[in-house]
């Protein structure tokens, strides 16, 4: 079932000269799928998250949500759609300060209209944080935080994660863990999107693709364009 | 959305006391200002509705000054002859006088005040500047051991107390309602009581060796006919030839009136480059707080918080530290607020008004709603760019933008 596609989207930067990073950038997402995104750094892999994430408009295009034309979502409507539908986990480490690890998790399921305590243990359980629960961002170490940036991504049952390179400062044995939790969640239908460098996590997903001059193709596992 | 607010507060502890502390500063100084305003005004109101007389004689080459006689209650011994009662009638113009003799309590024993106060001897038949302050029973005269007390005295009712004066016990048969005057802290006793004690006292008979107090008096107190020039009845005064001179309330009242306007408009001056100080620094502490927490702010509505409610946030931070500031602000200074009026009676020559609760609560809540209407209007423009911001830029911070 098709949850999401992109048609024709295209973005521009202008910083003294144009940047264009997505130049014509199609792609249908279903549930389920698992698709991790590769390519040079700055080619605008963030960039496209954004969009899908509506937190950034493309200039031209059209992206389409169960059916619905999103780039006309007022932004309170957008605000609405994030917060049911997606599950962000950004390149860095952000989380509200002033709440300790399980108060960010409750928070970020209450603006999604949801209250789950179970959910919260589970995932500070699934992530080996349950100890650190009532620590503060600060406290807690890079990978910690990174991990506790991925509990929160799914902590609302979104129909689509965006991940940003997920793996970042994490050891081996957390990495694995993450990506594996994140192929659980295709298997309940939530689809994934995944920026990565890493050849090997990229080679868990069931689709990969590279975004190169603007333009998104599927690459096959030596990362050749299909033709 | 309430439980975030108050964690950002009481977990930036630092930078929340920092911001409460401006704020209640700010207010501390706003409510006193606003409170001292209010008692002299009142005071002023008070005393030129309430004064009842519009002049007073007082002896001839007395230096005493008009704003002493009138509004503190600074012992002054003064004292001019019994005649000048009888020549004063003669005077145009006048709808009522009556007499009083001023002497003073030097040594005091127990149930006393503790210093030394005015004590007038006040005639009962011609008063007509007591009575509107005095209940029914003490309307009609006090005999030689009654004592009528000003209301500033004791917050409990005195009356039925007694007082022992220069060896005289005196029961208290009345207090005067407040009234914005040196009568508020001064003994009231029967004209010729206040004169036998000056022989009987072996402090004060010391003054009377060679004269008898019975053929004295200290002021005479004038109530005007309607339609008398205040100026014209000086000038019949000067020229009666009397062992008088005649002090116009009115002119005393705008003399005072005039200084402490002066004073108010500094001290209102001042307070204003203190708001506009708290304002400034609070922007600037507000908008260092919006920087600082731009990716935190970029997070929040990357998972789903509107525009309106990011504001809603930042303006529920800003006005609950600023009403917390309010209101200690406004406690602190009500709590400073008695020692600091004591202090003006004593700089201004001036009773002011009471200052009651009513007033306290007025001038508190006063304050605390300046607290809200300063931390909303500091907060509000980094309030409202920080809920604009493009939240991808936030949370990136510019790196692609």
């Amino acid at each position: 079932m098709e949850i999401c596609k992109l048609e024709h989207i295209h973005k521009d930067y202008r910083m003294g000269e144009i940047v264009t990073p997505l130049k014509d950038v199609c792609l249908s997402v279903n549930s389920g799928d698992f698709i991790a995104i590769e390519g040079p750094s700055g080619i605008g892999k963030s960039t496209l998250l954004y969009v899908m994430g509506t937190l950034l408009q493309s200039d031209e295009g059209t992206y389409t949500f169960g059916g619905k034309d999103v780039s006309g979502f007022s932004d309170a409507e957008k605000s609405e759609f994030r917060a049911k539908k997606i599950g962000f986990l950004f390149q860095d480490s952000t989380m509200i300060q002033a709440l300790t690890l399980r108060e960010n998790l409750i928070f970020t399921q209450g603006v999604g209209g949801k209250k789950d305590p179970r959910k919260v243990d589970e995932l500070l359980y699934q992530f080996g944080l349950e100890d650190r629960a009532d620590f503060f961002p600060h406290q807690l170490s890079g990978g910690q935080r990174r991990r506790a940036m991925a509990a929160r991504a799914l902590i609302h049952h979104p129909s689509l994660i965006l991940a940003d390179e997920p793996t970042n400062d994490l050891d081996e044995h957390w990495s694995e863990a993450v990506i594996r939790i994140l192929k659980e969640q295709t298997e309940k239908g939530t689809a994934v999107i995944m920026v990565t460098h890493n050849s090997r996590w990229a080679a868990v997903a069931t689709r990969r693709m590279r975004l190169e001059d603007g333009i998104l193709t599927d690459i096959d596992e030596y990362g050749r364009k299909h033709t | 959305m309430l439980m975030l607010i108050w964690k950002n507060i009481s977990r930036r502890r630092t930078q929340s006391t920092l911001t409460v502390t401006i704020t209640m500063l700010t207010v501390l100084v706003f409510v006193m200002v606003l409170g001292i305003f209010q008692t002299v005004n009142q005071g002023l109101a008070l005393s030129r509705e309430r004064l009842g007389a519009d002049a007073v004689l007082i002896p001839k080459y007395s230096a005493a000054k008009g704003d002493d006689l009138l509004f503190t209650a600074m012992p002054e011994n003064i004292y001019m002859p019994v005649e000048t009662v009888e020549q004063a009638k003669l005077l145009e113009g006048v709808a009522a006088m009556t007499p009083q003799f001023y002497c003073q309590t030097l040594e005091l024993g127990c149930c006393e005040p503790g210093e030394a106060v005015r004590i007038i001897g006040y005639d009962s038949e011609t008063d007509f500047l007591l009575k509107p302050y005095l209940d029914e029973g003490s309307q009609n005269g006090i005999d030689g051991g009654q004592l009528i007390v000003g209301s500033n005295f004791e917050d409990d009712d005195l009356v039925g107390y007694n007082y022992m004066i220069l060896g005289r016990v005196f029961q208290v048969v009345s207090m005067l309602q407040p009234t914005g005057s040196g009568m508020d802290s001064t003994f009231f006793m029967d004209l010729n009581t206040a004169q036998d004690m000056c022989l009987e006292s072996e402090v004060l008979s010391q003054s009377w060796t060679r004269r008898d107090p019975h053929d004295y008096i200290s002021v005479i107190m004038i109530k005007f006919a309607d339609g008398v020039d205040p100026e014209a009845f000086v000038q019949q005064v000067e020229e009666s030839g009397m062992e008088a001179k005649c002090l116009l309330t009115g002119e005393t009242i705008a003399s005072l009136q005039s200084q402490l306007e002066v004073t108010m408009q500094v001290m209102f001056a001042l307070w204003l480059a203190s708001l506009l100080i708290a304002i400034l620094s609070l922007v600037g502490r507000f908008n260092a707080l919006a920087k600082e927490r731009k990716k935190e702010i970029g997070l929040l509505r990357a998972i789903g918080l509107k525009k309106g409610q990011v504001f809603g946030l930042i303006i529920g931070e800003t006005c609950t530290m600023a009403l917390m500031g309010g209101f200690f602000g406004s406690a602190l200074a009500l709590l400073a607020m008695n020692p600091v009026i004591e202090m003006l009676k004593d700089a201004f020559k001036l009773s002011p008004s009471v200052w009651d609760t009513t007033l306290a609560l007025l001038c508190g809540g006063a304050g605390v709603a300046l607290a809200g209407v300063l931390g909303f209007a500091a907060a509000v423009n980094p309030a409202w760019k920080s809920a604009s911001m493009d939240p991808q830029a936030a949370i990136t911070q510019g790196e692609v933008n």
